[in-house]
């Protein structure tokens, strides 16, 4: 199977997948969540770090491992104001961004979106598939994409990940990104295509 | 008198120069930024590794071990003196809690420093690890490196 048929099935798991955590997200707060057209990216390391935004941005990201079932992990990149117009809409008051409870509640949020998207996979793949809790970081935008890729990095220093924009309201933009292991893209394709 | 310049230092790749010229790092986090300088010629660079260990010919400046001695090169190449050398290190941290064991910014770190000792490039000082991004504004006027963090805020060393 070529590349491009492989990016295809991916995204289109992808796109299954996100579409599901979506209609969770809408439930949960209420208002339209619209999401762009998932892309695939296999390029170097360095031109996948520089791909996702100016580095020293502050941003609040959520890094999810998944243990068990497929090797991959999933980053939930998102502005500081998306997250506080999120936890606004969740709780229906203003909560201070510095609280643990902020930090609570959002975690909470990408705890759900994210057992939407892997449920739907899970589904489809017919596979148990078990995720670690989402780590939380508010930083610069460049020192939390690096950690992440530098572990997902194959040898030939290329990095593979499947990355959509949910927005919400006027121009408010959260990127959701699932980096799967190149074994893992082999046995989903596998399980697919069978 | 030349104008002052202010040059952006790319993931996986390094920027020689001379004063008055400011060199800038944004967003370090499991990177490192080794900062070399020669007092004398007023010239010195950064190198943004990314990586502890590796071989890529096109892209030296990506790994500590091939990074640190391309630049070297390079350095002696644009008048540097080896012996003058020395160098201030900047990142290595790890952003998010609970992976702080064997993380990629810790094995850069180790390497970084085992590479400038075996080529007898002192570093005169420091600011790694952590669980903090950084931005490197290192001045080549007088060899000073600016370093700063939300958490932090500036710190000069």
């Amino acid at each position: 199977m070529n590349q491009a048929k492989k990016n295809d099935i991916l995204k289109e798991l992808f796109n299954i997948g996100i579409g599901n955590a979506t209609i969770a997200l809408n439930k949960i707060i209420g208002i339209p969540v619209m999401i762009s057209v998932p892309e695939v990216f296999f390029i170097p390391i360095d031109e996948a770090i520089e791909k996702l935004g100016p580095l020293d941005k502050r941003v609040i990201s959520f890094y999810i491992n998944i243990s068990q079932g497929i090797n991959a992990s999933v980053l939930i990149v998102m502005d500081e104001d998306i997250a506080k117009c999120i936890v606004e809409l969740m709780l229906k008051k203003e909560v201070n961004i510095d609280s643990d409870f902020f930090v609570n509640v959002l975690q909470e949020f990408a705890n759900i979106l994210t057992s939407h998207f892997i449920n739907t996979i899970s589904n489809l793949l017919k596979k148990r598939i078990i995720l670690s809790v989402p780590k939380y970081a508010r930083d610069m935008e460049g020192a939390i994409v690096d950690v992440v890729f530098a572990d997902h990095q194959d040898k030939t220093l290329k990095v593979l990940f499947v990355t959509t924009e949910l927005i919400l309201k006027e121009a408010r933009k959260m990127s959701f990104i699932l980096i799967p292991n190149e074994d893992s893209v082999n046995e989903i394709l596998e399980n697919i295509c069978h | 008198m030349s104008l002052k310049q202010y040059i952006y230092v790319g993931i996986g790749k390094a920027e020689w120069s001379k004063a008055p010229d400011v060199l800038i790092c944004k967003g370090l986090g499991s990177c490192v930024a080794v900062c070399l300088y020669d007092e004398v010629k007023k010239i010195g660079c950064i190198i943004h590794i990314l990586l502890p260990n590796g071989e890529d010919t096109d892209k030296p400046y990506l790994f500590a071990n091939s990074g640190i001695k391309t630049a070297l090169k390079e350095g002696v190449k644009k008048g540097m003196n080896r012996d003058r050398v020395w160098a201030k290190i900047v990142g290595g941290a790890c952003v998010f809690s609970g992976i702080e064991n064997n993380t990629i910014g810790m094995r850069n770190i180790t390497e970084v420093k085992r590479w400038l000792n075996f080529f007898k490039i002192p570093i005169i000082s420091e600011d790694v690890g952590g669980n903090y991004g950084r931005n490197v504004t290192f001045y080549l006027e007088n060899g000073k490196v600016e370093v700063f963090s939300f958490k932090k805020g500036v710190i000069l060393l």
